[in-house]
């Protein structure tokens, strides 16, 4: 295993060698290293369109400010007699291009917010219009930028070496590898899980203790810095930049290289880019025709390669034994995940002690109102440390909304929720998460199409010690945190019953499985009040056996539970008391019993309750 | 004994992986109010979805007038002369209550004048008169209880030979409720259209049906005439859970 | 007082043909949830058509034919097309459930039709005369081209001409009904499927009679549309997506924001200010103008 990675490594130092061995600059200068530096460029926008999910069209804009940080920082007045252009500071290479990537951040630091705020084509029109504005000053500002005329560069010269002809390798390669380490090292840790989860539902991510708009905004910044240095780099591939380059198809191109390679996977980044470079050079016939054959294999990726090539590569690679086939793999992690959950006898989640004298949850007169909608309609209730309660009512009666106000994902109309004694108000639903309050979702909340396993390690977020430095530089401590907490999250699985699935993508459960796998991953962060809504919907009744055995080894634990339930008899086996709504409203609570006889809330299931008073017991067949 | 208008086979309708009916028959007669009442999530909305053709059965078969009908998208199976008022009653909020009806006429609106759809029109408004005092405004600023009787009206707009309501009393205050229920059992007597009436509200339900299916974890758990379940124990059994069973031999 | 009205009438002007373009993003966004971005290039394939019809391409002048014909082929090409980017692009998106695919496919659908235009007609631009001539005329001492006078009165025409069919005939009623709600559209007997296939074409004639529209002020060529459909996506977006209203608000603030600042700022930055417009909608109503904010529900 060691002695392969040996190889791999010195198999990735080769092309170092080429500029000794090869003098012909049109393959290993013009070409290799335009894919080298692009496919830094597609390497950042992976962080943000693989990882964020959200589609960015304006990275060429970002990739530009590298660019001409470094002409502009660096030129020679002498290359640039006819200038427009007054402030040539000429300071040392390797200072611009720092300079370049620090104002890429800076700008992806701004771009980040409207990713707050919106997604998907909404937000892809933003980046598209910072790409247009950056394209516009550069074009205009011709006594920053030269205009249209473009700056000329000299050759770089780093510890007495001439970086140019071949040579550029030298300079352009290693960063290539930087990131592509940095990206691997990002997409295995917790910073990476962060991110999918926040694509595939911030609401649970958030209810997961992560801080969305910390995230979001550290993505975009890093995504911006790497195409800075992309852009910086590139001012050296010819010499010369013009403002005609950073244009819309660019940015366009790189999302095409992108989508062709694979999303996160760094190699893909290397092989989509490879062929948009490659592919017109090869074919000579098609280079007029590139767009247009480019868009049909977009088209034919999007629908029929949705891994992009290195998923192609990836299957062919296994079919041919070269690679050991997922199945071999799984079964081998698994494994070994089995055996050192044995060794572990750790306590997996109890409530938190310094907590449990005080009352779980406190709502003074939380009235929630949409509109002219009174959703919840001035309700007090209380739940002491470590009981289990039953909150039930009709549909629309105000139960999820009552949770959803809770967990702070709607800010009440009025009133006050206390949880712990702590008032809750003003905090965010991943600061609520952080102080010990854990939720499962009516409408499942899974990150579908990350791993059982993964899905719980989103759960496990806030244990996570290591800072982004060491995660970047992937440092030992960093993984050993990671496989401890591999182990953890492989024990709560194991605790619901899920153990078999750990590597099984989370949208292929059964509808059963998934609901088990939102308890795991809600006990994951170790909370002290857990808010379970409608967990039973759909299961079987051995299923609902089963959870209610798990239900009790929670409460065992002191963990105070807030139950929404439909399934009655189940309800009314687990909870110590139960509270009914009615249209937002109180209208029953007590002990299971108490509530099930009680007249207010059988009319409000069945109807009217006095035809019913008196049971005939007779006519009707028992299906 | 005529034959049934709607005969249900056999039906399982899975949602993914979750079964939200496991094999359920039944039947309704022509000019019969049929009830189908349960809990929530006991699979009374999957059963109205699959026939109007918003959900696709996994097994089983649906027959409409004698014809299968499974598998038949919900504009074919609007056309089939069967009308679904859907749970929430979902009112084109936008548009105003004449356009609702209008649209609820969307099919005839091909082959038929505007008089003949008119005729209808003025029939809906004879039964709220409501509607016709509001047929200007939208339909999204009338109330819980006039939305329901839009959703109605907008159903029977399509002359059909089955209507199907789902849950018309959800979230509506009791006075409305009988308000709704009056006129549900109006149009029974009137005769005007085979009902399957899907209600949550048990009790209601079984007092306008000529007979009833008690749903239960997508099984049909009991079935009789309206007055025979009104007084069955199982039914409150159904919705409150076994306890509640005991709870009255023991109070 | 004159140079002021020759701005606002050619800002305006410019204006409608963005909010031409925007109804087209809104009309497929409020039947089907998705946006055929390769709008702008269906424009230039409708000034392309047109060119050709209307036009002699070697004289430059027009070869006689009526501007009536070029206007009829225009529409139906352009509804084809249409339909074409929904069979090719959009509908296996949304049949692969994947979420923002569809961006990317209609993305490269532009793409695809940009370069082929220019790999099998040309590269050029080509001039197109205005059916109007291009005298300009002298109003209140300003001086008006014709055709942007042409272009107000067609888009308000066309703009009339939607929102009528749209709230008086049962077609057109059913369309709405399919945006507010698919599912109990097709309760009402509605083929959600033809509906959304219906919006897809009706807005490519929209675009391809806008690019016809445009052609006179600009020139013809492959490229014309890129740009303008980026900018009136933008003008959708700041007036909101799911408002009829918003989209002609949306292109006329972008359209003239665009001529004032190129006349008294710079010609170079005459984009700048819609697009700072636009990220600040984004950020502090990114449900643009006159859009509705939705309740999520969880």
């Amino acid at each position: 295993m060691n002695r392969k990675k040996i190889i791999y490594a010195l198999l990735l130092l080769l092309p170092m060698l080429l500029p000794l061995f090869v003098d012909n600059q049109y393959y290993v200068h013009g070409i290799l290293c335009r894919i080298l530096i692009y496919s830094i460029l597609v390497a950042s926008l992976d962080l943000v369109v693989g990882y964020l999910g959200d589609i960015s069209i304006g990275h060429a804009g970002l990739f530009a400010i590298g660019a001409y940080s470094v002409a502009i920082l660096t030129a020679n007045p002498k290359m640039n007699m006819e200038a427009t252009m007054t402030f040539m500071p000429q300071i040392p290479f390797l200072a611009a291009l720092a300079i370049g990537v620090l104002l890429a951040a800076l700008t992806g630091f701004v771009l980040g917010f409207p990713s707050l705020r919106s997604s998907g084509p909404y937000l892809a029109v933003t980046t598209i219009a910072c790409g247009m504005i950056i394209f516009t000053f550069i074009s205009e500002q011709e006594l920053l930028t030269n205009g249209t005329k473009g700056i000329n560069l000299s050759v770089v010269t780093l510890l007495g070496v001439q970086l140019g002809g071949n040579k550029l390798v030298w300079l352009v390669y290693p960063p290539l590898l930087a990131v592509m380490w940095i990206m691997r090292n990002i997409g295995r840790s917790y910073w990476g899980r962060a991110f999918e989860a926040i694509k595939y539902s911030p609401i649970a991510a958030e209810a997961c203790g992560i801080w969305r708009t910390y995230f979001k905004i550290s993505a975009f910044v890093i995504s911006a810095a790497i195409a800075g240095l992309a852009g910086g780099l590139f001012a050296q591939l010819d010499q010369y930049i013009a403002a005609s380059t950073f244009n819309l198809d660019f940015s366009i191109l790189a999302l095409i290289a992108l989508i062709f390679g694979g999303l996160r996977s760094t190699l893909g980044n290397v092989i989509g880019m490879s062929l948009v470079v490659l592919l017109p050079d090869w074919f000579t016939w098609f280079k007029d025709f590139r767009l247009l054959v480019f868009g049909i294999l977009l088209l034919l990726t999007l629908f029929f390669l949705p891994q992009g090539v290195v998923g192609l590569l990836k299957s062919v690679w296994q079919k041919l034994g070269f690679h050991k086939h997922d199945h071999v793999d799984i079964q081998e992690r698994t494994l070994n995940l089995e055996k050192l959950s044995e060794k572990d006898s750790s306590v997996l989640f109890a409530a938190n002690t310094k907590v449990q004298k005080l009352d779980a949850l406190e709502l003074d007169l939380v009235r929630m109102q949409f509109g002219g909608l009174v959703a919840v309609n001035n309700l007090s209730l209380k739940i002491k440390s470590g009981m289990i309660m039953g909150l039930m009512g009709p549909n629309g009666s105000g139960k999820s909304t009552t949770v959803n106000i809770i967990t702070g994902l709607y800010p009440q109309t009025s009133g006050s929720v206390r949880v712990f004694g702590q008032e809750m108000n003003a905090l965010k639903p991943f600061e609520r998460a952080r102080l010990g309050v854990a939720r499962t979702f009516q409408n499942l909340q899974l990150f579908h199409d990350m791993t059982v396993l993964d899905n719980v390690m989103v759960g496990l977020h806030m244990s996570f010690k290591a800072n982004l430095v060491e995660v970047m530089l992937g440092l030992p401590a960093v993984w050993h945190e990671e496989h401890e907490m591999q182990v953890k999250a492989y024990r709560l699985l194991k605790f619901v019953g899920l153990e078999k699935s750990a590597f099984e993508k989370a949208k292929n459960l059964a509808y059963g499985q998934a609901r088990r796998l939102e308890i795991a991953r809600a006990l994951a962060l170790n909370p002290s009040f857990l808010l379970l809504d409608e967990p039973a919907a759909g299961l079987t009744s051995g299923e609902i056996e089963e959870f209610n055995h798990m239900i009790r080894k929670v409460k065992q634990q002191g963990i105070s539970v807030l139950l929404i339930e439909h399934h009655m008899d189940m309800l009314m086996e687990v909870s110590e008391e139960i509270t009914v709504l009615d249209f937002g409203k109180k209208i029953s609570e007590g002990t299971p019993d108490q509530v099930q006889n009680d007249p207010k809330v059988i009319s409000a299931y069945l109807g009217t309750s006095d035809v019913a008073v008196k049971p005939s017991g007779s006519g009707g067949v028992l299906a | 004994m005529s034959a049934p208008i709607l005969s249900i086979k056999n039906l399982i309708v899975r949602y993914g992986s979750i079964e939200a009916l496991s094999g359920v028959s039944l039947e309704v007669m022509p000019g019969e109010l049929v009830a189908l009442i349960g809990s929530n999530g006991s699979g009374k909305t999957s059963m109205l979805k699959t026939i109007s053709g918003q959900m696709k059965a996994f097994s089983g078969d649906i027959l409409f007038s004698g014809q299968s009908i499974s598998g038949a998208p919900a504009h074919k199976v609007t056309g089939l002369g069967i009308a679904h008022c859907p749970e929430g009653r979902k009112v084109f909020a936008t548009q105003s209550v004449e356009d609702n009806l209008l649209l609820g006429a969307f099919l005839r609106s091909r082959k038929e004048t505007r008089k003949e759809i008119s005729f209808e029109m003025d029939a809906a408004f004879e039964m709220f008169p409501i509607l016709k005092e509001r047929r200007h405004q939208l339909a999204g600023t009338l109330s819980g209880g006039q939305q329901q009787m839009l959703a109605i009206a907008r159903a029977l707009m399509s002359k059909p030979q089955l209507l199907m309501l789902d849950e018309p009393s959800m979230g509506l205050a009791p006075i409305i409720i009988d308000e709704v229920f009056s006129i549900i059992q109006r149009l029974r007597d009137s005769k005007k259209a085979t009902v399957l009436l899907v209600e949550q509200l048990a009790f209601r339900a079984l007092q306008v049906a000529d007979r009833a299916y008690v749903l239960e974890q997508g099984h049909i758990r009991l079935t009789g005439t309206g007055s025979e379940l009104l007084g069955h124990p199982e039914v409150r059994k159904a919705y409150l859970g076994n306890r509640a069973a005991k709870g009255d031999k023991n109070p | 007082m004159a140079e002021v009205l020759q701005l606002l009438i050619s800002g305006v002007a410019q204006g409608m043909i963005y909010a031409l373009i925007a109804f087209g993003y809104n009309m497929t966004f409020s039947t089907s949830k998705t946006i055929n971005f390769s709008l702008g290039n269906l424009l230039m394939t409708g000034g392309v058509v047109g060119l050709l019809v209307y036009m002699n391409t070697k004289t430059g002048e027009p070869n006689g034919n009526s501007f009536f014909v070029a206007l009829v082929a225009v529409v139906i090409v352009c509804s084809v097309l249409g339909a074409l980017v929904y069979k090719v692009a959009v509908e296996p998106s949304v049949k692969r459930g994947s979420d923002f695919a569809w961006v990317l496919a209609t993305l490269a659908f532009g793409i695809i039709v940009k370069n082929a235009v220019e790999q099998l007609w040309s590269t050029d631009d080509f001039r197109f005369s205005s059916p109007l001539g291009s005298e300009p005329l002298r109003i209140a001492g300003a001086g008006i081209f014709p055709q942007e006078i042409l272009i107000i009165i067609v888009s308000i025409l066309i703009v009339t001409a939607v929102e009528l069919f749209r709230r008086k005939s049962i077609l057109g009623k059913a369309i709405q009904a399919v945006s507010e709600d698919k599912m109990t559209a097709g309760l009402m007997g509605i083929n959600q499927n033809f509906v959304i296939l219906f919006s897809f074409m009706l807005s490519t004639a929209i675009a391809g009679v806008a690019g016809v529209l445009i052609a006179p002020l600009t020139f013809v060529s492959a490229t014309m549309g890129t740009v303008l459909g980026v900018k009136a996506y933008g003008a959708a977006i700041i007036g909101g997506l799911e408002s009829g209203f918003g989209m002609l608000a949306g292109g006329l603030l972008l359209g003239l924001s665009e001529s004032l600042t190129a006349r008294y700022i710079s010609t170079g930055y005459k984009d700048t200010p819609g697009f700072v417009i636009l990220i600040l909608i984004i950020l502090f109503k990114p449900s643009g103008l006159f859009g509705k904010k939705a309740i999520k529900k969880v």
